[in-house]
This record gives structure tokens, C-alpha cells and sequence, in this order.
């Protein structure tokens, strides 16, 4: 393994700025999140700019970063297409955000919208898949941190990890969803920036043309359009990302926070944005790969700061650091918010407390922010190789989400019979096809047997669906006497 | 029925059929994801700008 990429000194100089300046900003944007629709929602009523930022930066995470770059290495141009697919996940939920807004303009997570339209049952199997896929996409977050910083810096894996994770938790714990956003915005412009820069220095140093002569070369697989590997994985990583979106609360409390007006165009731009990330960490690795004489590879996911820091000495080190910082915290704040709404709404406030006032929603939210990062931390302690391994694993549980979600947003006829089944035998195919063929076809497979049992059930037993049962999203567990302020009134 | 579907995955995972991307090609996929990711700053900052002339921001 060759040596950090920082010297410790300026490392630390680093992360304590960051770390200061991350929390004060955190506390600058949370200011105002006095209340419940504030601190969980930031007002409900975010503009096109903050949530399009936000969206982009919590889905860039520390993978689009370090593994694009990996996967363009080891599978050339199918490796960067593929893992673009991604986007299609924020593309495709554009609609849906628009319909969820439309539905439930009260509501607070996908669990609300689960249980009032399918029932417990349905929502039941939904949590156990929703609780599993945060649970190991924090720990994944988690390790990213601690390995990656160790990387960069040479600082042990455990300080690295727990850095990122305290300093995340603290400006999410005061300043909730608005903090979160605000955040958000901020580092996606500092990851696109130093991307950019990164990219443009490799390809003004060595030139587009002499880099393709070089794959053509060294490793003519890689400009191979019709490499089966990578027409798998840009399947699976496309609908892994349809599963992951479709029934994360991540995004379903963004669809809540956004004006109604600008969610459609938010995940769009999104979408399309976040598209352009890993082709540029992908073009990046590409040079290394070109040019096997200039670059040293031991670690093929290290490829992206390999190149930099090689480019840009210990400036491209710090763009790094920079990039993979704003990355892993965009993204953690996120889970961490928005799994602490998942916990509070569906389990707290139904089951505990349903008339829990204002305050004490918000004060258990903080509550769970901080159970959850400590969870995290104790989760990641001790790195494993295989975690990403289990976080693909999900990708057969929420693949079989996508169908039950899509078609309770828009058939009035949807079966919850048919949804119960659709998620609890699409999760088991694709499991059963994750361990026993092929990890890359598992979100497929649960995908496409959820979707005939969905579909099927309900031609075979349509039910009818009250649209305005939705509405009720957010307010039938609370008393009348609560003092909620008015959705969306406050600025 | 594993073995069957393990068999087929495995011969397609070892296929070789090509179709190279050209010098222009390349080219255009490297620019256009430079370009583009270049101009979603511009765009994030005069939508962000925009929104706080107009006090839309939150």
C-alpha cells in the first residue's frame, strides 16, 4: 500500500476546519428550525436550487467517488455508463415525487403512504426492507469513511470514521432537515468543482486523443460497446437505484420538503446532473488505464486519488479529501435524518405516542439522530470486506418495492393483497437468484417477479382505493389540540 | 435448474462480441461529461441566485 496522500499535519489542519466550519454552517442554515415542518421538512417549501443540490450530493456517495473510478478501471466505458444508470433512479421518481407531493402534502415518510394505502401487513414487510437497506447503507457509509480518510491521510481507520460520523451528527442534530439541505448545497458544488478540476487537468495534460490511443493499446476491452459484463451491471446498478429511490424515506421526505412546484424539475435536473459524476471519476481512472507506464495502480479503488494526487501533487490529495468529505457527509446527514423520521412517524408516533406534540416529535427525532450515528459507528468499528457485499444484497429487496410503490401511487385498483405478496416473494426470488447465480441479476429478478404477482393479483382481484384516505399522511395520529403550525406557512 | 442458469450467465459473462468505440466517440463522451458537469454549477448557482432575488429560496 503506498504511502497517505496528505501529510498528517496538513490532514488534520483539514478536518478540523472542515470540521468547525461544516458545524457553524450547519448551525447558520438550522437556525430557524424551531418547529417540527422546520426541523423534519425545512419549511416544506424549498426552492429548485437547494433541492436540486441536495438531491445530487446525498446520492453522490462515497462510492460514485471510489468505486465509478474502480468500475471504469476494471470494465473501460461500460463501467462508467453503467454506474450513470444510477441517475435513472432520480429520473424516474420525478413523477412520483410530484404525485406524492399531490397525495400527501402532510406527510412525513414512505411509511405513512405504505400503511394508509396497503395496510400493516404490507407495511409490515415494508419496514423490515426499509430498516435493512439504511442499516447497512449507513455501515457502508461508515467504513467508506474510516478506510478512505486512512487512505488519504494515514490517520487509523477508527479516527477517520468516527470524525466523519460525529461531525455529520452535530450539525444534523441542531440543525435537522434545513441544515441538511443547506449543507447539501454546498458540498455538491465543492464536489462538482473539484471534480472538475481534477478531470480537466488529466485530460489538458495528456489529451483525449492520446489517452483513447493508449486503451486502444494497453486494454481495447475497454472501449468494447458490447462487454457483457458491463451490460449486466448497468442493468443491475440501473434498477438497484429504481429500488433504492422508489422506497427510501431519503427521498420521500425530500418530495415532502420541496415546493410542489419545483419537484418534478428537482430530481429531473438531478438526475441529469448526477449523471455527469461518475463519467468524469470515470474519464479520470481512464487515464491511469491508458497509461499503465505513468500511473502505479496496487489498489484499483484508489484509483481516483492515485491520479490526482500523481496530477496535483498534494493539491489533487486535498481535492480528494475535499470531494470524499463533502460526498460521505452529504450522504450520512441524509440517512441519518431521514431514518430518524422513519423510526419516530411509523414506530414512535404510532405505537408510543400518537398525540406527541410538537416539541417532543422533534426531540425524539434528535433523539434517534444520535442512537442511530453511535449505531453506525459501533457497526463500522471493525471493517469488513463483505458489507458492501450485503448492501447489494438489498438490491433483491427493494427491486421488489418498485412495482407495490408505483402502481399504490397511481392504480386505484392496486390489490394490497397483491402488494404483500409482490414484496415478500420478489425479496425471496431475488435473494434466492443473488445467492445462488448471480449477485448482478438480483434487483432484476425481484423487480420482475414483484411486478407479475402485483400486476397480476390485482387484474385477478382489483380493489377500490380512496385517493383522499392519503391525506390524512401526517395528521390522523395526532390530537386536535397539538400545536403543529399550519404546513408550508411559515417563512 | 441452478446449474442450467449458472451455465448461461457464465457463457455470457465469457462472450466476446465487440463493438469498439471510435476516436470521435470517445472524444464526445469524455467532453461531454466535463462539459456537463462544468455547466450544472452554473446552472445550480443562477437557479440559487435567481431564487434569492425572488425570495423562493425556502
Amino acid at each position: 500500500m503506498r504511502d497517505a496522500f496528505l501529510s498528517p499535519g496538513v490532514a488534520w489542519t483539514v478536518l478540523i476546519v472542515f470540521g468547525i466550519g461544516w458545524i457553524a454552517l450547519g448551525f447558520y442554515w438550522g437556525r430557524r428550525a424551531g418547529t417540527t415542518n422546520q426541523y423534519l421538512f425545512a419549511g416544506r417549501n424549498v426552492g429548485l436550487a437547494l433541492a436540486t443540490a441536495t438531491l445530487m450530493a446525498t446520492w453522490v456517495t462515497g462510492n460514485t467517488v471510489m468505486s465509478a473510478p474502480e468500475q471504469a478501471y476494471l470494465l473501460g466505458i461500460w463501467g462508467i455508463v453503467g454506474y450513470s444508470f444510477a441517475g435513472f433512479g432520480l429520473l424516474a421518481f420525478a413523477p412520483l415525487s410530484v404525485r406524492i407531493k399531490k397525495l400527501m402534502p402532510n406527510g412525513f415518510t414512505s411509511g405513512d403512504f405504505v400503511h394508509l394505502r396497503y395496510g400493516r401487513w404490507v407495511w409490515g414487510i415494508f419496514m423490515v426492507i426499509s430498516i435493512f437497506y439504511f442499516l447497512g447503507f449507513l455501515v457502508t457509509q461508515g467504513m467508506a469513511a474510516g478506510l478512505v480518510l486512512q487512505a488519504l491521510t494515514g490517520f487509523p481507520y477508527q479516527v477517520g470514521m468516527v470524525a466523519i460520523v460525529l461531525i455529520t451528527t452535530v450539525y444534523t442534530l441542531f440543525g435537522g432537515m434545513r441544515a441538511v439541505i443547506g449543507m447539501d448545497f454546498i458540498q455538491a458544488l465543492l464536489i462538482i468543482v473539484c471534480l472538475t478540476v481534477v478531470a480537466v487537468w488529466a485530460y489538458a495534460t495528456f489529451g483525449v486523443g492520446e489517452v483513447f490511443r493508449g486503451l486502444q493499446e494497453n486494454e481495447p476491452g475497454a472501449l468494447n460497446l458490447l462487454l457483457p459484463a458491463g451490460l449486466l451491471f448497468a442493468w443491475n446498478t440501473g434498477l438497484f437505484a429504481m429500488g433504492e429511490i422508489f422506497h427510501s424515506n431519503v427521498w420521500w421526505q425530500r418530495s415532502y420538503a420541496s415546493a410542489t412546484e419545483v419537484n418534478f424539475r428537482s430530481f429531473l435536473l438531478s438526475g441529469v446532473i448526477w449523471m455527469s459524476v461518475p463519467v468524469v471519476t470515470g474519464s479520470i481512472a481512464l487515464v491511469a488505464l491508458a497509461l499503465p507506464g505513468r500511473f502505479d495502480i496496487p489498489q484499483v479503488n484508489m484509483t481516483f486519488p492515485i491520479v490526482a494526487a500523481e496530477l496535483l501533487g498534494p493539491v489533487g490529495g486535498l481535492l480528494v479529501f475535499i470531494v470524499v468529505f463533502a460526498a460521505l457527509a452529504s450522504t450520512l446527514s441524509s440517512l441519518l435524518t431521514t431514518s430518524a423520521t422513519l423510526i419516530t412517524e411509523d414506530f414512535y408516533r404510532r405505537f408510543v405516542n400518537p398525540a406527541a406534540p410538537d416539541q417532543r416529535v422533534r426531540n425524539v427525532s434528535r433523539i434517534l439522530v444520535a442512537v442511530l450515528a453511535l449505531l453506525t459507528i459501533a457497526m463500522s468499528w471493525v471493517y469488513i470486506t463483505s458489507v458492501y457485499g450485503v448492501l447489494l444484497l438489498t438490491g433483491a429487496l427493494v427491486g421488489a418495492c418498485v412495482w407495490p410503490i408505483a402502481c399504490g401511487l397511481y392504480w386505484e385498483k392496486a390489490n394490497a393483497n397483491a402488494a404483500f405478496w409482490a414484496l415478500l416473494l420478489g425479496s425471496v426470488a431475488g435473494l434466492t437468484f443473488y445467492f445462488t447465480v448471480s449477485s448482478f441479476a438480483a434487483a432484476l429478478l425481484g423487480l420482475v417477479v414483484s411486478a407479475v404477482i402485483m400486476v397480476g393479483g390485482t387484474l385477478l382481484r382489483p380493489q377500490s382505493f380512496d385517493w383522499s384516505t392519503l391525506a390524512k399522511a401526517g395528521t390522523s395520529a395526532r390530537s386536535e389540540g397539538e400545536t403543529r403550525e399550519h404546513v408550508g406557512g411559515e417563512q | 435448474m441452478n446449474s442450467l442458469w449458472s451455465d448461461a450467465s457464465l457463457a455470457l459473462l465469457q462472450s466476446d462480441p465487440e463493438l469498439n468505440v471510435g476516436p470521435a466517440l470517445f472524444a464526445v463522451f469524455v467532453w461531454a461529461g466535463l462539459i456537463g458537469v462544468a455547466v450544472s454549477v452554473l446552472i445550480i448557482l443562477g437557479i440559487f441566485f435567481s431564487e434569492v432575488r425572488r425570495n423562493k429560496v425556502w
